[in-house]
């Protein structure tokens, strides 16, 4: 049983959680900006992840297509959290204008390490690039997830992000349980080398359980 | 121009830079933790990619020697159970 959790737990979780935060979606019909950019990338960056689950589930007997097929989702679901978090980390310093420029040549110096290791893991044939690259992506991406949630405490209509504030919470922990699982032998976790699976495992169950938060909370300010 | 964004740029910039460099030199790398990550997948992903050479680090000691180990939450872990603590004291 814990067997089967760990290697289908996060996959059979991601269509139950996309159903779940489409609900708090359709619930609601005026959002912030901030909160209604939130909601539709989360449930877009579920979506990648389910098609992914497909494609690795599809070609799991064939290795080679499979690491190919690993490394292709991953530099696209890598881009994609940058993009993610990065742009709800310029709409949350509320800047009068949008700055595309800062933000297309950010996102465009923070996705060259992330090709250049994927590249290197498939003509190396070694892990190696790519864990490296996924420790430093975490840590990036965890900074600026903690200051997007500080902008959102310090907003005054708190009330009004709290799916916003469920969704980065859930992020600071995916990453930052991602930075541990990275270093599992410094860190000692050696007999817990699929920590990675788990990390992920514990974030979903948290952004499954804040749908029914967000909804009795939602429920108690309606009334 | 904003003041933060400039430093998200350059935040960017730096870490994009030692990222490469770390990329590049992990290759030269010959500690434990460089052999073992080379081969395994650790990175994000629901479906981990099977490891090169099919080499599987974990676990490494064997799974009835961890059971001996307490691993639940609190701030200071019990002692392991040996296997001597079995025997009878001979009071």
């Amino acid at each position: 049983m814990i067997e089967f959790i760990q290697l289908y737990g996060a996959a059979l979780l991601r269509p139950l959680i996309i159903i779940g935060w489409i609900f708090v979606f359709k619930k609601k019909t005026t959002y912030t900006y901030l909160t209604n950019f939130s909601l539709k990338y989360f449930i877009c960056f579920f979506l990648i992840c389910i098609i992914w689950n497909i494609f690795a589930f599809s070609f799991a007997s064939n290795f080679p297509v499979a690491r190919l097929i690993f490394l292709f989702f991953w530099i696209l679901t890598s881009i994609y959290e940058f993009f993610f978090i990065l742009r709800a980390l310029f709409l949350s310093f509320n800047t009068e204008t949008k700055h595309n420029d800062i933000f297309v040549i950010t996102l465009s110096v923070l996705a060259i390490p992330v090709i250049l290791a994927a590249i290197l893991c498939h003509t190396n044939k070694t892990y190696n690039p790519v864990n490296t690259t996924d420790f430093y992506n975490m840590i990036l991406l965890m900074l600026g997830t903690v200051i997007v949630l500080k902008n959102l405490l310090s907003y005054e209509s708190f009330m009004e992000n709290i799916e916003s504030f469920f969704i980065y919470s859930g992020f600071v922990l995916y990453f930052g349980l991602h930075i541990l699982a990275s270093n599992v032998i410094p860190f000692g976790f050696r007999q817990n080398w699929f920590f990675a699976q788990y990390a992920t495992l514990i974030s979903l169950i948290y952004w499954l359980g804040s749908v029914y938060f967000i909804w009795k909370i939602r429920s108690r300010l309606s009334s | 121009m904003n003041k933060n964004l400039i430093v998200i740029l350059v935040v960017a910039c730096v870490v994009s830079v030692l990222n490469v460099v770390a990329v590049v030199n992990s290759n030269n790398d010959v500690s434990f933790q460089s052999f073992a990550e080379s081969k395994v997948c650790n990175a994000q992903g629901d479906f981990m990619p099977q490891p090169y050479n099919n080499f599987l680090i974990a676990p490494i000691s064997p799974v009835e020697q961890s059971d001996l180990f307490c691993s639940i939450h609190g701030d200071f872990m019990p002692p392991p159970f040996e296997e001597d603590d079995d025997e009878p004291s001979g009071d």
